[in-house]
């Protein structure tokens, strides 16, 4: 009996171990051809080809990969659709969870908001990202033990009744009402300022290709889209910044570094503060803003003594243009 | 379940239970501990003000390990005890 279980587990294991060298063996084909693209679409614009175009190349590109992947792996098996099989390798269902931390939200929302509210703006990712440990601590493993697929359905399954339940949709629904309104205007920005539409009709088309993939393959879709996402979106985060950090500092680690160059750019801005060109533009600026303020006083008075200003100008100038003629 | 638990189950909650709550003690500290105190904890650290550090990168390096430690903990006691999953 031992013995059998034990072959199983090994014909098991030995099936696990194949299908994360074909996962591996995808991705890598995935990532070559994308560097591939990237490279090509760069040589384009080296001879010509308008932004508008490698703008709609990327989009067309992006979506043609997910909707390939979203039917690919269309599925009508429950555990398929709700838990990817319960058999995606850890590091690639690592790399589906970073690709929604640093998602839509992430990349256009927090540098503003942390520009905007500094220390105060660190909530948001002290937030979303402490969240993980209390789900990877208290939800994932007793989800996975209990061999439930949702939330809800885990909480209803454990303390019974449906009051746990009815909490635990209701928990679900606020968190991803939250994220998805998010999520929802970064497509629509995004799909307006690649495909020129409008905003509106970007949020419908954004959301149309969300739904097809999603509601064909399920978990197991989203999953694998996310792996495929999170290869361009680590590789465009940290091309720009690394390249950025070497250029100013000559080192490769911008983590180790920003902070020094922060305090610089601060020094820079007091330097600033009370430079004299500067001071100069603020002057020019005060008066003008004097000169308005002055003539908001009457603006009905103003706006006739700029008017007749204009006219005599106006005047001056025909008369001028006649006497050339 | 009206079964009682064998001690062998029991010890694996127990374990369980103290693994979880030391890895959230770090947590809190980590995440409320170091913003309760963030204007104390504000010397200068890699450029920046300690607390601002540890919220942008700090925390996220120390949640990375909670997460790793505990499932590498885990799995462990799951062998330990014969109970593992697959």
């Amino acid at each position: 009996m031992a013995d059998m279980f034990r072959n199983q587990s090994g014909e098991a294991e030995a099936a696990s171990t194949r299908f994360r060298g074909m996962v591996d063996r995808v991705y890598r084909w995935y990532t070559l051809w994308f560097v591939v693209f990237v490279v090509a679409l760069g040589v384009a614009e080296q001879l010509g080809l308008p932004r508008e175009w490698i703008g709609f190349m990327f989009l067309l590109a992006t979506v043609a990969v997910y909707g390939s992947i979203g039917i690919l792996c269309r599925t009508t098996d429950p555990a398929e659709y709700y838990v990817a099989g319960r058999r995606v390798p850890a590091i690639y269902n690592g790399m589906a969870t970073g690709a929604d931390w640093m998602s839509a939200a992430s990349f256009l929302g927090l540098a503003g908001t942390l520009y905007l509210t500094g220390y105060n703006g660190l909530a948001f990712i002290l937030g979303w990202s402490g969240g993980f440990c209390l789900v990877a601590l208290f939800l994932a493993p007793y989800l996975r033990k209990f061999g439930q697929f949702t939330i809800p359905d885990f909480l209803g399954e454990r303390y019974g009744g449906d009051w746990p339940r009815l909490l635990g949709i209701g928990a679900t629904l606020l968190c991803s009402f939250t994220y998805v309104v998010a999520q929802i205007y970064g497509v629509g920005l995004i799909t307006s300022r690649l495909l020129g539409v409008a905003f509106e009709l970007g949020i419908f088309l954004g959301l149309g290709g969300i739904l097809v993939c999603s509601f064909l393959g399920g978990m197991r879709a989203v999953t694998w889209t996310q792996v495929a996402q999170y290869i361009v979106i680590i590789v465009a985060y940290m091309i720009p910044v690394v390249w950025l950090s070497v250029k100013q500092t000559g080192k490769p680690i911008p983590q180790a570094i920003y902070g020094y160059q922060l305090e610089k750019v601060t020094a820079k801005e007091a330097d600033l503060m009370i430079d004299t060109h500067e001071l100069s533009v603020r002057q020019v600026f005060a008066d003008r803003a004097l000169e308005l303020e002055r003539k908001l006083v009457d603006p009905a008075r103003a706006l006739v003594a700029e008017r007749a200003e204009l006219e005599a100008r106006v005047a001056a100038l025909r008369a001028s243009s006649a006497q050339q003629k | 379940m009206s079964q009682q638990p064998t001690p062998n189950q029991r010890h694996y909650w127990r374990k369980s239970l103290s693994i979880t709550a030391w890895l959230m003690l770090v947590w809190f500290v980590v995440t409320f501990g170091v913003a309760f105190f963030a204007r104390d904890l504000s010397f200068s650290f890699f450029g920046w003000p300690f607390s601002f550090w540890v919220g942008a990168q700090g925390a996220l390096g120390v949640y990375v390990l909670i997460v790793g430690v505990y499932a590498y903990l885990m799995n462990r006691l799951d062998e330990a005890h014969s109970l593992n999953e697959d």
